[in-house]
């Protein structure tokens, strides 16, 4: 899902730590400079990257003082890695713009996840059309289309689908889906949704297109 | 002990002394310098009166230089010759010379008095060797030959030479003398109270100072024993977290190296096969990794429970995003539960929710449950943490897994240290069950209550419900 020419601005000064994470996000498809200080920001970064990885305690200028001349130039995404786990330093780099935090020790696996999390592409709604794989909601006329062919769908089962397809691949818990697609004052019940959404399944041919979440509820496939 | 006390007694003494002496010398040396002053007006006006008198009387011809009164007999100017009858005139030419090269040259004072125009002027001096006094009058007379008449006799006796107070001077060192006499008994309880502080220090402030009378330094005293008692409060308190962090550092110890020489050991095992050219078995890695996990779970918990015995202000408060909480805490333990098989899932609604608390200490609190969750579970099973809204304006987090779940009477123990589940201890015997701890302690800190349930499906479902804030 995510473009593999995406380009990574890693701000890390331990060589080791450095040189493991430029390898894990190489190999996961990224393009990535790393530079060890921090440094001035006098332009605006978001036209070279799409992700800036900061770590705080850098020679040179402070991570959390690189990140405020950063913002003053760009909004493009910023996750923080801290070896101090302070809520002082998480809660300033949150009001200096940081979009996200993590704190060392950490999983090469973790950081890659939330590296896609933060460069995942949003779903296409332009003109208020969603379009999630192989299925296109029509908001604004509330049709669906599955492969190009128009499906048949109730009130709630079209509320439903729109609710899972704003955000293809996250789970939603019964009770938030209760609340938001079901009338309350008309069979409001998690075993109503259960019914609501076997129906749907059928006419979207049957296949895991909503899959199950154990002890969760539902979501929305982005195949 | 006493030598030092001496010698801040006699600096208090000491210090009281030059503070009045320094009051009192300047204050007389003021009266003595207007007495002087006064007295010296009061002359210079007599023998400007007399000397007019003498103009008057005779002036003129002593002017046109048909009289001459100089110089005057020796005895006359001596020193106890006072007196204005002694007195004699001589006159002076435009040019500020005696008439006639006779008579005294004017004083300095005089002389510029003349020439600054002045009718009038008196000066003191010496003439001969002798203290001399002179009246410097301008004549009424434009056709005379002299210009001034000086009036000159001896300075007389009552005009006082030396404006040093000697007396005065005396007795503003026998008051300060008294003063400071009368200041000893004061001095000397100052002295017993500095004693009795010493003492009170040296003993951890366990005993108090005594207080005697009512005064300011019965007060003295009395603050002492406050500050002493709140000194006293924060050492018991400063002790017990001292002995609350060693033994936390005891069990932590314990807890870490456990499991960190069982990774030694795994590792050891990984090099030796790796050495004798054998593979290494997938098996034996999976448990380095989750020992690996398990270390770096209980390094956060160190941290979170440092911060917790040190309380406030160390507990920093701010508005928490929930939703991220949950999302870090996922994407932390998801490495783990790929490891493990276990299928770990999340759900937190569009619009965020915010709670106010330390995000640390509830990432670690929310973290823990998940990682139990995850660790005590078989592989195949499943982890789902779902964060809700609760109205009115409450919020539930709860982490539900499939696991062996507890056994009958084990929910009442759930959140205490050291204890674990009967399922829990067979499948993993290394863990103490500090996680669950440390979430019941940092949910009492944010008034959240923390619940434990076993769904009728089988498993557990702990709860977070706290309140919600604005962003």
């Amino acid at each position: 899902m995510d473009r593999p020419t995406q380009r990574i601005l890693l701000v890390e000064d331990d060589p080791e730590l450095g040189a493991q994470v430029v390898a894990d996000l190489r190999r996961a498809g990224y393009e990535v400079d790393w530079q060890t200080r921090g440094t001035s920001q006098h332009e605006d970064l978001g036209a070279t990257y799409a992700l800036v990885i900061l770590d705080l305690m850098l020679p040179g200028l402070h991570g959390l003082d690189m990140l405020k001349q950063l913002r003053v130039h760009s909004d493009l995404p910023v996750l923080v890695l801290s070896a101090r786990n302070e809520t002082p330093d998480k809660v300033r780099a949150l009001q200096l713009g940081a979009d996200d935090y993590m704190t060392k020790p950490f999983w090469p696996d973790e950081l890659l996840e939330r590296v896609r999390a933060r460069l995942r592409r949003p779903v296409l709604a332009r003109a208020g059309r969603l379009e999630v794989g192989r299925l296109v909601l029509e908001l604004g006329a509330r049709k669906v289309w599955l492969d190009g062919r128009e499906i048949d769908v109730t009130r709630v089962e079209f509320a439903l689908l729109s609710l899972l397809a704003k955000r293809p691949g996250e789970a939603f818990s019964r009770a938030a889906l209760v609340a938001q697609a079901l009338d309350p004052e008309r069979d409001g019940t998690e075993r109503t949704l259960d019914v609501h959404v076997s129906r749907l399944r059928k006419k979207l041919g049957g296949g895991d297109m909503i899959a199950t979440v154990w002890g969760i509820g539902y979501r929305l496939e982005e195949r | 002990m006493s030598a030092p006390t001496a010698r801040r007694g006699l600096r208090l003494r000491g210090r009281l002394a030059v503070t009045g002496l320094a009051l009192a010398l300047p204050a007389m040396a003021a009266v003595v310098w207007g007495r002087h002053q006064y007295q010296w007006r009061s002359a210079q006006g007599t023998l400007l009166d007399v000397a007019r008198t003498r103009v008057d009387n005779g002036g003129r011809a002593i002017c046109d230089g048909t009289v001459r009164e100089w110089p005057p007999s020796p005895h006359e100017m001596g020193p106890r010759s006072g007196g204005a009858a002694f007195g004699r005139l001589v006159a002076y030419d435009r040019e500020g010379k005696p008439l006639d090269g006779v008579g005294p040259p004017l004083l300095p004072a005089l002389e510029a008095a003349r020439r600054e125009g002045r009718d009038s002027a008196v000066a003191s001096g010496d003439f001969g060797g002798r203290p001399v006094i002179q009246a410097l009058l301008r004549v009424p007379w434009p056709d005379a030959r002299c210009t001034h008449l000086a009036f000159v006799r001896p300075r007389p006796a009552e005009l006082p030479h030396d404006p040093l107070p000697v007396a005065p001077l005396g007795g503003a060192f026998l008051v300060v003398g008294l003063f400071l006499t009368a200041l000893g008994p004061v001095v000397r309880r100052v002295r017993r109270l500095t004693v009795d502080v010493r003492r009170s220090a040296a003993g951890a402030y366990l005993h108090p100072v005594a207080v005697e009378g009512h005064d300011e330094i019965a007060e003295l005293a009395t603050a002492f024993n406050g500050a002493a008692a709140e000194v006293r409060a924060q050492i018991e308190a400063q002790e017990h977290r001292e002995q609350v962090l060693r033994d936390f550092l005891a069990n932590t110890t314990h807890d870490v190296a456990i499991p960190l020489t069982v990774l030694q050991g795994r590792l050891a095992t990984m090099r030796r096969a790796q050495v004798a050219g054998e593979p290494v078995p997938a098996e034996l890695v999976s448990h380095a990794i989750e020992d690996a996990h398990h270390l770096g779970a209980l390094i956060h918990n160190l941290g979170a429970a440092a911060k917790l015995e040190a309380g406030e202000p160390e507990i920093v408060r701010a508005p928490v995003d929930l939703g991220g909480v949950v999302r870090r805490c996922v994407a932390r333990h998801q490495p783990l539960s790929d490891l493990l098989g276990v299928d770990l899932q999340a759900a937190v609604p569009e619009a965020p929710l915010f709670t106010r608390g330390d995000v640390t200490l509830l990432e670690e609190a929310v973290g823990n449950v998940i990682y139990n969750a995850i660790h005590y579970n078989e592989r195949g099973g499943h982890v789902a943490v779902v964060l809700d809204p609760l109205p009115p304006g409450r919020f539930s987090l709860a982490v539900a897994d499939d696991g062996p779940g507890l056994a009958p009477g084990e929910a009442a123990h759930l959140f205490e240290r050291a204890f674990r589940g009967q399922g829990a201890r067979a499948r993993k015997p290394a863990g103490r069950g500090l996680g669950l701890d440390i979430a019941k302690r940092v949910a009492d800190t944010h008034a959240i209550t923390l619940t434990a349930e076993e769904p009728e499906e089988g498993g557990l479902r702990i709860s977070f419900v706290g309140v919600l804030t604005s962003p």
